[in-house]
Parts: structure tokens; C-alpha cells; sequence
């Protein structure tokens, strides 16, 4: 529920936030210059801005295709990100989001005419060579669909792009709009997950496992290609038969042939961000974890980490060809 | 300086600014100098304003706070649903009776400027009553009537302040120290590092041995580092369990 609408003076007339008004009638709406006058303001508390974000309506005046960190990607040797949202209807315990900004407030860029350019020229750009698009970089890209109208708006981008990929990032099951759709090739919807447990005690507000799969099943029913994100790896005692039982469902009930990619990566947060989490949320069990400090991260020690990622790889290239696999970049 | 107020549980305190923005900046200062306010305190700045059309005794938040004088803008954050409205405050340095549809008072850019310096945004609110509108101008507002505007509300104030206190208590639980810090502190001698150290690991140790004393465990050690080695030594051999154990 969207209680508060802050607007940029110039979108105010943007068709886009035109809809969205129009969407939230009851909304209170409040006008500013620019996002950031209200955006990552010192003083502001992401743990109680989460109870109640309000939508922040603005416009991205550059940066609006970036490429991704080196070791990011899923085969191609291009890779981009675009982040026409920040933050994230959910509130997993993990999230870099959480340390990464100090507001939990959700900012929608509508620009969207901005960023369809630039990842024109961007594919343009590259001609006939593989390019990989990244959309749930700083929020997820199917969760709030249905306000943002996102797939309605960037898919035909790439319909026409055959040399072009974008992947959707999610643990959303707002799959409707992309059900109402034909299919694309070069779309792949690319859930995480953690096993039911974990989930339950980490992942917030976020659509249980089953609910996930469920939604995996009916978008390969209807032809599109879905991915698997298990990253991060979160630790726990029993860690194995944990991971055991969320592979074998999974596994299990998924058309294996439709998959397009599965990757793995082990929990780590850069340690600015991990601090800003012991201060948000000291008592959180994530916190107690067993942890070590290397580059300029913080994650598991090095051998629970290499182990946890090692049972991991057995099981999955069990089920999953090697070129479809891309493991973290520690495992290469 | 300012005449200041508290409840006798001491859980509420109030100091009357005067009028003007200045005023209520200074009165900000001087009242978290006396109290010693805390990160995780509730602000509140009540009062009256004057508004083009609105009803004289209605209710308002501020959601945007702006300085008449340097153009300097605040948005007060709001993380639950108040059960009254909110509008736009124009803080001026001279009262005016030119009034438009946004709220004029003299005193929430002072208040809210020095306030967001020392307590934490979602907690810092501008609450004002309509005093004086267009067709009852400020002219006729004596401070009697101002009282009586802001009693008549007091049960909305009541309100507002029960949907603060959750947020302000949970605030104030994150940072607080683990069960058993303080009194391992006045028994041994611990460096600001090592503190934060021990901190870290008491934290751990309680989400890890829900209602177990490690006291026991440390009794007999002699200084800060044996501490913080057992403590480690223990915790790295506990279990941990993601599943069964409850999160904040
Ligand atoms: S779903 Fe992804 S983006 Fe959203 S809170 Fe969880 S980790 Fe962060």
C-alpha cells in the first residue's frame, strides 16, 4: 500500500506519473526538486522507513545503462545493468540494499523512454555480438510489475534484439503480465532461492518457495525461459539437508530442457554494508553466523564457504549441463 | 533559558520555544543539553498555523517543511499511517496574513532543522492546529485561545504519540547493549575496540544460547583478551541453526 507519493516537479506532468497518480487516488502526494532531498537523507532509518515506504516519482538524468562488475553474468561477455527502480518491495535479512542506501523509500525512475534508448544504442553498439541486460540490480523486477508496468514497457525492447538478453531478476510471483505475453527467447525470468527455512527466517515479506516454484512451472508451461538463482548461499547447521531437499524439489518438478541458466554464489555483503546491517538489526540471526573478513568483504570463512559451494556444484551438475552453470568466480 | 517540563515518570518532557524560528532552533538544543535525548527519542513540535482556507482547531503534519527566509526544505518521514491529515508548512520569519494553501508558522524550520541533527527523521514531526485562516486572521488569535485550540486535540496527540512509541521503543531496544555487557564491563577492563568486540560476540552469543548466562564461562578469566577468546572459542564450537532459531 502506497500511503505517500513524493514527485519530482520534473515528472509531475509525465505521462507514466500521470498513470501511476491515478492509480493511487488516496495517496498523499508531496512535490520536491530532486530525490535525493528526500532520498539516503542523513538521520533517516532504513529498518523503520521499511514499515512504510513511500514511491518517490523522479527522473534519471544519466548513468541509465552501466555496466555490471566484472565477474557478473551468465555466458556473454557483455554484460549491463539498469536500475530503473531502487529498493525492493521485500526485505530479505542479506540484501546489499540495506547497506547500501539509508532510505528504504521506493524510487521509480519514469523515464523509461530514456532508458529504452540507451539500451538500444547499447545492443547497437555491440552489433551481432551476445549482450546480457540485468534488471533486478537494485530492486527486484517483477515485484511491483503491476505499478511499474515494467515488462509491458522494456520486453518489446527486445524482441526485436535477437543478440540481446535481459534477465529478470526475482522472487516475486507477479508472472501475470509476462503469462499474458508470447513468450521471447531472449528473456530469462531468473528466481533466487533458499530453502524453505532459511526463507522463512531471512527472506521478509517475500513469496514462500513453493509459491516461487509454482510460478517457475507455469512460466515454463507457457514457454519461457527461467533460471536459478542460488546466491546467496546461507550457512546453517544442517546446511546440507537443507540444500539437499530445495534442490530435489526443484529439480524434480522442473522441465529440465527449458532451463536457461543456474548460478551459485555464497552469502557476502561489502563490510560498510555489513556493518550497517549490525546496526540495523544487532540481534538478527543472520549476524551470528560464522563469518571472516577478506577483500574488503564479509562472508563465510574461506573453507565453509568453498565447501558449501562445492556440495552445492555436485548436486546441480548432476541435474544441470556445465554450460548452463556459472558458479561464482571463485570457482572457475 | 527555556522553561522546560517533565512528566514525573520522566518519560515525557516539553519545553515551551516563544515564537520564532530561532527560538525554536535554541529551544531544540537546550532541551536535548538538559534530558540528554537519545537517537531513538520521539520529537515533536506542536503548535499553531495559520492556513488560507482550513478550518479553525483542524489538525495537520507536516510532510514538507520549508524555510521562508533561505528556501530550505525538510520532509519529515513518516513510517506508519497518522490519523491526520498532512500539508506543506512555510516557516516565516515575519507572521503574515497573506495566506496561501500552504500552512504558515514561524517556528518548524527552526525546530525541524536542529531536531534532525540529533534524534532520527522517522521520529522528528511538526504537528500544527489552525489558529487563523483567511477569513479569521491571526489579528484576533489571543494565547488564550491558542491553549484551547490545542486541548481540544489532545486526544489526537495521544493517539499520535501511541503509533510513535512502537518505533521509538524498537529503536531504542537496537541500541541498547547485549544482556550482560554493562556487567562484564564494571568487573574488568576492556579498550573501546575490545568493547565493540565483546559486543559483537554477547550479541552472537544470545541469538546462538537463547537465555544462557556465558558469566559462568568468563568468571575465572583475567583480563579483556581471555574473555573475548572464550567467548569466540565457544561460539565457533556452538551450533548454529538458521531454521529453528527465531529472527529479530
Ligand atoms: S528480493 Fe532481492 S532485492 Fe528484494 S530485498 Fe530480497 S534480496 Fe533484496
Amino acid at each position: 500500500m502506497i500511503n505517500l507519493i513524493y514527485i519530482e516537479k520534473e515528472v509531475h506532468e509525465h505521462p507514466r506519473t500521470l498513470a501511476i497518480l491515478e492509480r493511487y487516488p488516496q495517496a498523499q502526494r508531496v512535490e520536491c526538486e530532486r530525490y535525493s532531498e528526500i532520498f539516503n537523507r542523513k538521520a533517516q532509518n532504513f529498518r523503520l522507513q521499511k514499515k512504510q515506504p513511500a514511491l518517490i516519482l523522479a527522473r534519471k538524468h544519466e548513468g541509465h545503462v552501466l555496466p555490471t562488475p566484472k565477474q557478473y553474468g551468465i555466458g556473454a561477455d557483455y554484460n549491463y545493468y539498469f536500475s530503473h527502480m531502487l529498493n525492493c518491495l521485500y526485505d530479505c535479512r542479506y540484501c546489499f540494499l540495506q547497506g547500501m542506501f539509508q532510505s528504504a523509500h521506493y524510487v521509480l525512475f519514469v523515464n523509461y523512454e530514456d532508458f529504452i534508448e540507451n539500451i538500444e544504442q547499447t545492443i547497437a553498439k555491440h552489433n551481432n555480438e551476445a549482450v546480457h541486460f540485468f534488471s533486478g540490480y537494485d530492486c527486484d523486477s517483477l515485484a511491483m510489475d503491476p505499478l511499474t508496468n515494467f515488462v509491458d514497457e522494456f520486453l518489446p525492447v527486445f524482441e526485436h534484439s535477437p543478440n540481446a538478453l535481459i534477465e529478470l531478476r526475482t522472487k516475486s510471483t507477479q508472472i501475470r503480465t509476462l503469462l499474458k505475453r508470447e513468450a521471447i527467447e531472449n528473456c530469462v525470468v531468473a528466481f533466487s532461492f533458499t530453502p524453505a527455512e532459511i526463507a522463512m527466517a531471512l527472506e521478509h515479506k517475500v513469496p514462500a518457495v513453493n509459491k516461487r516454484l509454482q510460478s517457475i512451472l507455469e512460466l515454463q508451461q507457457a514457454g519461457w525461459a527461467v533460471g536459478l538463482r542460488f546466491d546467496p548461499l546461507i550457512y546453517t547447521d544442517n546446511f546440507k539437508q537443507q540444500y539437499n531437499e530445495l534442490f530435489s524439489m526443484i529439480f524434480d518438478q522442473l522441465d529440465l530442457s527449458l532451463l536457461h541458466s543456474v548460478s551459485l554464489g555464497s552469502f557476502r555483503l561489502p563490510k560498510s554494508y555489513f556493518k550497517k546491517l549490525e546496526k540495523l538489526y544487532p540481534d538478527d540471526v543472520l549476524l551470528a553466523s560464522p563469518q571472516a573478513e577478506e577483500s574488503g568483504n564479509v562472508g563465510y570463512p574461506e573453507k565453509l564457504r568453498l565447501d558449501m559451494l562445492d556440495y552445492c556444484k555436485q548436486i546441480i551438475t548432476h541435474h544441470v549441463p556445465d554450460d548452463k552453470f556459472f558458479p561464482c568466480h571463485e570457482m572457475i | 533559558m527555556f522553561p522546560l517540563y517533565l512528566t514525573k515518570d520522566q518519560a515525557m518532557s516539553l519545553t515551551v520555544t516563544g515564537v520564532g524560528k530561532q527560538n525554536a532552533a535554541a529551544a531544540v538544543s537546550y532541551h536535548h543539553a538538559v534530558i540528554e535525548t537519545h537517537p531513538g527519542d520521539i520529537w515533536i513540535n506542536i503548535g499553531v498555523a495559520g492556513h488560507q482556507s482550513a478550518e479553525l482547531g483542524s489538525m495537520y503534519l507536516a510532510n514538507k517543511i520549508i524555510d521562508a527566509e533561505t528556501g530550505a526544505c525538510w520532509y519529515p518521514q513518516f513510517a506508519c499511517h497518522f490519523p491526520c491529515e498532512t500539508q506543506t508548512i512555510k516557516t516565516l520569519s515575519v507572521a503574515s496574513d497573506s495566506y496561501t494553501d500552504m500552512l504558515f508558522d514561524m517556528e518548524s524550520a527552526g525546530f525541524y532543522q536542529i531536531a534532525s541533527r540529533l534524534g532520527t527523521a522517522e521520529l522528528i514531526h511538526c504537528i500544527k492546529i489552525i489558529s487563523d485562516n483567511a477569513e479569521q486572521t491571526m489579528h484576533s488569535v489571543s494565547a488564550k485561545q491558542v491553549s484551547e485550540l490545542i486541548e481540544n486535540q489532545i486526544d489526537i496527540l495521544k493517539q499520535f504519540l501511541a503509533l510513535l512509541q512502537p518505533l521509538s521503543s524498537e529503536l531504542d531496544a537496537v541500541y541498547s547493549p547485549p544482556t550482560y555487557f554493562n556487567t562484564i564491563l564494571t568487573k574488568w577492563h576492556f579498550t573501546k575496540t575490545e568493547q565493540h568486540q565483546l559486543e559483537r560476540l554477547l550479541r552472537q552469543w544470545h541469538i546462538r544460547n537463547t537465555g544462557i548466562d556465558p558469566t559462568s564461562l568468563i568468571n575465572s578469566k583475567h583480563n579483556a583478551k581471555a574473555i573475548l577468546s572464550i567467548l569466540e572459542q565457544e561460539l565457533m564450537s556452538s551450533p548454529f541453526s538458521i531454521g529453528n532459531t527465531s529472527s529479530s
